[in-house]
C-alpha cells in the first residue's frame, strides 16, 4: 500500500538499503552512531528527485529550509563547518 | 602521560566557496582582499562565526597565520581571527576537505553512490580511494548535530514529530534506530543495541538536548508513535505534556486483528474501506474540508451492520484509542 507508507517509512527503508549493503553494518568497534548520522545528513541534503514536483531540490528544501548554495556537496562542506553559528 | 585531562580544540574551521582554485591562490597574496571575499561569502550566506564565549561582538578579522598541507602538494591554507576574542578560523577553500587529502570531486561521487545504495567496497573501487577513507568521511559528517545543521538552514525545531525505531543487525547483533522525522527530514537517528525502556529515552534525548541546546523555548507538543511502549515513555518522559497518537498507517495495519469471526473476503474489504478513508484524509495539496471524524463512525457504523454489531463495537473502541493526533496534519 504505498500512498500510506509514511515519510518515517521511506526514510526507514533508505536507511535498511544502505545497511543492508553494508553486510551487516560495519566494524563492531566502530563510531556506528556517527556513521549513522552521516548517512542522515546524506539523507537531508542530496537532491533527491529529478522530474518530480521537487526536482533537483533535497529534503531540506522540500520542507521549506533554505541551503547555502545550489551544490549539494558545497551546502554539506558549509553546513558541517564548525565555525559558522 | 594521561589523555583524560586533554581539552579539545573546538572547531572553528569555515569553508569558502573561491569558485575556482585560480581566485584563491590570487586572493593568498592580498590579505586585505582575502578578508573581504571571506566577509563578503559570510554576508552572501547570512551566517555568522562563532565567536568565544566570552566575545562581546563588535571586532573585525584579522589574517592571522599560515599552514601549508603537505598531503596537497604544499597547499597553504590561512587562518583569520577575531580582534575582539582572539578566536582563530581555519579558511578552508571549497575545494579541500577537513583533514583529508581527497578531492572533493571524488567524494562528492562516492558520497552519491553511497546514498543511491552502493556498497563502500563498490564506491571505492569505482572511485579509487579505500572504503575505509569513505567510511571515515561519512563518519565526520556525522559528528555534526542534525539539529545544528537544520538550523542553520532556517528550519524551525519541529513541534510535532514523527518517532519511531527501525531494527537492523551490526555482525549478528540486533540493534535499533530510534528515529525522529518530520515531513521529509530527519531530525534525529540514534542508535541502540537494545529496544527497552531505558535505552531509547538516552536516544531520543539527544534530540531534547540539541533542541534546548539550540532554542531553549522550543517544545514538542505532538509525536506520532506506532504505539510501541518504549517509545511512547520515552515521549512522555523527555516531552511532558506532549500529545501522543498512533500513526495511521500502523493503526491500520492493526485493524483486521480487531475483526474476529468474519470471513476473510469480508474483512480484507473493510480494512480497504477503512485504508481509503484514511488515504483520503491526509494533508495534501488544497486544503478540503474533510469530517475524519464523522467519516469514521460512519465507518463503525458500517462495520456493525456488515460484521456484526461485536465487531462494531471493537473498532469503535479501537479508533477511540488510535486516533488521538490524527488531526494534527501529521501523518
Amino acid at each position: 500500500m504505498p500512498v500510506t507508507s509514511t515519510l518515517l517509512d521511506q526514510a526507514h527503508n533508505a536507511l535498511d538499503r544502505n545497511l543492508f549493503m553494508m553486510k551487516a553494518f560495519h566494524h563492531p568497534t566502530g563510531d556506528q552512531q556517527a556513521f549513522l548520522q552521516g548517512l542522515a545528513h546524506l539523507y537531508n541534503l542530496v537532491p533527491y528527485q529529478r522530474r518530480a514536483q521537487h526536482a533537483g531540490q533535497c529534503g531540506v528544501e522540500v520542507e521549506g529550509g533554505r541551503v547555502p548554495t545550489a551544490d549539494w556537496f558545497l551546502n554539506l562542506q558549509i553546513l558541517t563547518s564548525g565555525g559558522f553559528r | 602521560m594521561g589523555t583524560a585531562a586533554k581539552l579539545t580544540r573546538e572547531n572553528r574551521t569555515i569553508t569558502i566557496d573561491f569558485q575556482d582554485e585560480a581566485p584563491y591562490f590570487r586572493l593568498l597574496d592580498n590579505g586585505k582582499a582575502f578578508v573581504e571575499c571571506e566577509l563578503a561569502f559570510l554576508l552572501a550566506l547570512g551566517f555568522q562565526l562563532r565567536p568565544k564565549a566570552t566575545c562581546r561582538g563588535g571586532g573585525c578579522l584579522t589574517r592571522h597565520s599560515h599552514y601549508a598541507r603537505v598531503r596537497l602538494g604544499g597547499l597553504p591554507i590561512w587562518r583569520v581571527q577575531c580582534t575582539t576574542c582572539q578566536a582563530v578560523f581555519t579558511v578552508l577553500p571549497h575545494f579541500v576537505l577537513r583533514h583529508r587529502s581527497m578531492r572533493p570531486e571524488v567524494a562528492r561521487d562516492a558520497l552519491l553512490a553511497t546514498h543511491g545504495g552502493l556498497s563502500l567496497e563498490l564506491c571505492a573501487v569505482l572511485y579509487h580511494l579505500s572504503p575505509l577513507a569513505l567510511y571515515r568521511l561519512i563518519c565526520a559528517l556525522g559528528h555534526h548535530s542534525l539539529v545544528t545543521v537544520l538550523t542553520r538552514c532556517g528550519r524551525a525545531l519541529p513541534p510535532y514529530v514523527l518517532a519511531d525505531e527501525k531494527h537492523s543487525h551490526c555482525l549478528t547483533a540486533k540493534v535499533y534506530v530510534p528515529t525522529i522525522v518530520r515531513g521529509r527530514v530527519l531530525w534525529h537517528l540514534g542508535y541502540t543495541e537494545e529496544a527497552s525502556a531505558a535505552a531509547l529515552p538516552q536516544s531520543y534525548g539527544e534530540f531534547q538536548r540539541a533542541a534546548v541546546h539550540q532554542e531553549p523555548s522550543s517544545r514538542v507538543k505532538g509525536a506520532l508513535t506506532d504505539g510501541f511502549d518504549s517509545t511512547t515513555k520515552s515521549m512522555r518522559t523527555l516531552f511532558p505534556g506532549v500529545r501522543l497518537g498512533t500513526c495511521r498507517r500502523h493503526a491500520l495495519l492493526k485493524l483486521p486483528k480487531t475483526l474476529v469471526a468474519i470471513a476473510s473476503p469480508v474483512r480484507q474489504a473493510l480494512r480497504t474501506q477503512c485504508h481509503t478513508l484514511l488515504y483520503r484524509a491526509r494533508p495534501r495539496k488544497g486544503w478540503r474540508v474533510f469530517a475524519l471524524g464523522q467519516r469514521l463512525r460512519r465507518f463503525t457504523d458500517h462495520v456493525a451492520t456488515t460484521a456484526g454489531a461485536t465487531n462494531g463495537t471493537r473498532v469503535r473502541r479501537w479508533l477511540q484509542e488510535k486516533k488521538a493526533g490524527w488531526v494534527c496534519g501529521a501523518r
